[in-house]
């Protein structure tokens, strides 16, 4: 099971990344699966096991970013 | 060095070289045994190896395995011997520890050779976190090599070839066929590029499988080589008290092996494991004897015959192909005993 | 009457030479196999058993004589492909040649997020490539500290044959580094391209 964070447009995904990646967390872009319905083609996906999710909104949420939680397998 | 050919060596190589499984049983029957409470997996069960239990949380696995050359050069030779040794250790669920090398060499033959064939099996063994301790070598007309390896595997979290249960899912992880082709190269009947995909099937180490078995609770599960994916699937039906159902249209199988049985090229191996096989099996009318042969083809450091639960079959057929198994398939099923222990077609 | 002489010969040999004549026969013609050793005599026996074929033995000295009359067809199954499924089907015939780390034209940051969910959607795909190359700027997907290394890792597993060029690793001094797959050249990288059914070039 992965986290997958959706957001409204690429401009936000892009700075996302940076912001996530630069707070030490690990993900990967992704293409956002199909049976999700979505502004933004992209995606970040991130492992449960070493993502701490109320850090990820914190530094999301305080960077003006807003965005979805999915669960996917 | 490159062009002396391992194989001018030997008539049977691989795995064919086992002594038939009723001579076997009979020369091991009444020996005496050395039972103890610490032995948690025995010799009476004709298991993949021992496994001893030293403390609450560790047991150790001893297992040992040689043959005869299967190919031409003697590096490849060293990691598919090695390859093939350490595999039981992954058999029990296990990770391997520490290996020593069993050699044997012709006097005639340049020493260089020999040193390929070790350096390949150190390789392997370093490749499986394991650590080389020694050896031993003798002079001999006809190469052999392989290892004798010690392995440690949780007292809880042994499997064994006795836990397979009705409702099982069997998932083999390597393809079947690898002894035909070896012996229709040796006619020349099949090319180098077939011969070289066997050879690295070989080569790939359970150990990946072995550890997607304990991530998913596996209890039961065999290796399948020289008893052919018939004997050994036998063997676990019978420890296991339960019969064993294999579907030979789901059967992965190495390109042009079902093609070279069809001209007949059948290695003797098929039929020593017929004759071990045949009490205790049904094969159904709609298994044609082309597919007969190919389940008793004797493989050598073949896949993992594994009883998965039910419930776990798709994700752990995507794991074990995302890990190095990609011809991992479903091959058939564990239901209650029956009056054969095993039932192909 | 028809003989096969398989005197001298190893198994399986004197099985491929008794089949093929059998399959060269008529019905109710007879067959005469001569072995010069137990186990070859045992096997053949057996094979013609599980052709319904009666077969008897007789030996004379070292000489094993077989004789056997072709009763109803030898069985062929010409359904090979049924049974054997070696052909990983989720592999397809094509390749895909990285010629840099980024896709598309255009705005560089995008052109680098869009290759990553290129790279890590391919293991999720049905038809995955044959076979992947890597060029130029695009050997900085194959090396250590990638962000698609796990999927390229993970493609490699199912199959995926990773060529990364070494004329390119060595030009940016990342020899070294290389994480996946293995150091080719240009003349096998052309190869591969040359026989593909089709080429990416993302």
């Amino acid at each position: 099971m992965n986290y997958l964070l959706i957001f409204e447009s690429t401009h936000h995904v892009m700075k996302a990344e940076k912001l996530l990646l630069a707070a030490g967390f690990r993900l990967d872009i992704i293409s956002t699966p199909k049976e999700i319905s979505s502004a933004c083609g992209l995606s970040i996906r991130m492992k449960p096991e070493n993502t701490d999710l109320e850090m990820v909104r914190l530094v999301l949420t305080e960077n003006g970013l807003t965005f979805n939680i999915h669960e996917k397998k | 060095m490159k062009s002396f050919d391992l194989l001018s060596t030997v008539v049977d190589g691989g795995c064919s070289c086992k002594l038939p499984a009723q001579e076997l049983a009979e020369v091991l029957a009444n020996l005496p045994g050395t039972p103890h409470e610490n032995l948690l997996v025995n010799t009476d069960h004709h298991d993949d190896a021992g496994v001893y239990k030293l403390t609450e949380e560790m047991a150790l696995i001893q297992t040992t395995d040689f043959f005869s050359p299967l190919c031409s050069d003697p590096y490849e030779f060293g990691q598919i011997a090695a390859a093939n040794a350490l595999s039981d250790v992954y058999a029990m669920g296990g990770e391997v520890l520490t290996a020593l090398n069993l050699a044997a060499f012709p006097a005639k033959i340049p020493l260089t050779i020999l040193k390929e064939i070790l350096r390949g099996g150190i390789e392997k063994v370093k490749e499986a976190g394991g650590i080389i301790m020694g050896g031993h070598t003798i002079v001999d007309d006809v190469p052999k090599f392989g290892l004798a390896v010690t392995g440690t595997v949780h007292p809880a979290k042994i499997i064994t070839n006795a836990a397979a249960k009705p409702g099982n899912v069997l998932i083999l992880t390597k393809p079947i066929g690898a002894g035909i082709i070896m012996a229709g190269h040796r006619l020349n009947e099949t090319s180098d590029e077939n011969l070289q995909t066997v050879l690295d099937t070989m080569k790939i180490l359970n150990r990946r499988g072995s550890q997607i078995m304990q991530q998913y609770g596996v209890k039961a599960a065999t290796d399948v080589t020289g008893f052919g994916l018939a004997g050994h699937a036998l063997k676990m039906a019978l420890a296991s008290q339960v019969t064993l159902k294999i579907s030979p249209a789901n059967l992965p199988c190495f390109d042009t092996a079902y093609a070279l049985v069809e001209t007949g090229c059948i290695p003797g191996a098929c039929f020593r494991n017929l004759d071990f096989v045949e009490p205790h099996c049904r094969f159904e009318p709609t298994t044609s004897f082309n597919q007969k042969m190919l389940v008793l083809d004797a493989q050598t450091s073949g896949g993992l015959l594994i009883c998965c639960p039910s419930s776990s079959v798709d994700a752990m057929l995507l794991d074990l192909k995302k890990s190095g198994y990609p011809f991992s398939a479903v091959i058939g099923e564990v239901v209650e005993k029956e009056e054969k222990a095993l039932v192909v077609g | 009457m028809k003989t096969v002489d398989a005197r001298g010969k190893l198994c399986p040999v004197p099985l491929i030479m008794t089949k093929k004549a059998l399959t060269e026969m008529s019905e109710n013609e007879t067959l005469e196999v001569l072995l010069d050793n137990d186990t070859s005599a045992k096997n053949v026996t057996r094979m013609l058993e599980e052709f319904r074929m009666s077969v008897s033995l007789t030996k004379n000295g070292n000489i094993f004589k077989l004789t056997v009359t072709k009763t109803g067809e030898v069985p062929e199954n010409s359904h090979a492909e049924d049974f054997c499924e070696i052909e990983n089907q989720e592999i397809s015939n094509y390749v895909i040649a990285f010629q840099r780390n980024t896709l598309g034209e255009g705005n560089a940051d995008l052109g680098i997020i869009l290759l990553k969910a290129f790279v890590n959607t391919l293991p999720e795909v049905n038809a995955k490539p044959r076979k992947m190359v890597f060029l130029n700027a695009g050997i900085f997907l194959a090396i250590n500290d990638s962000p698609v290394l796990e999927a390229l890792k993970t493609l490699e597993n199912m199959g995926t044959e990773i060529l990364v060029c070494g004329t390119c690793l060595d030009f940016y001094e990342k020899k070294n580094e290389l994480a996946v797959g293995k150091v080719s050249n240009m003349y096998d990288i052309l190869e591969v391209l040359a026989t593909a059914g089709s080429v990416l070039y993302p």
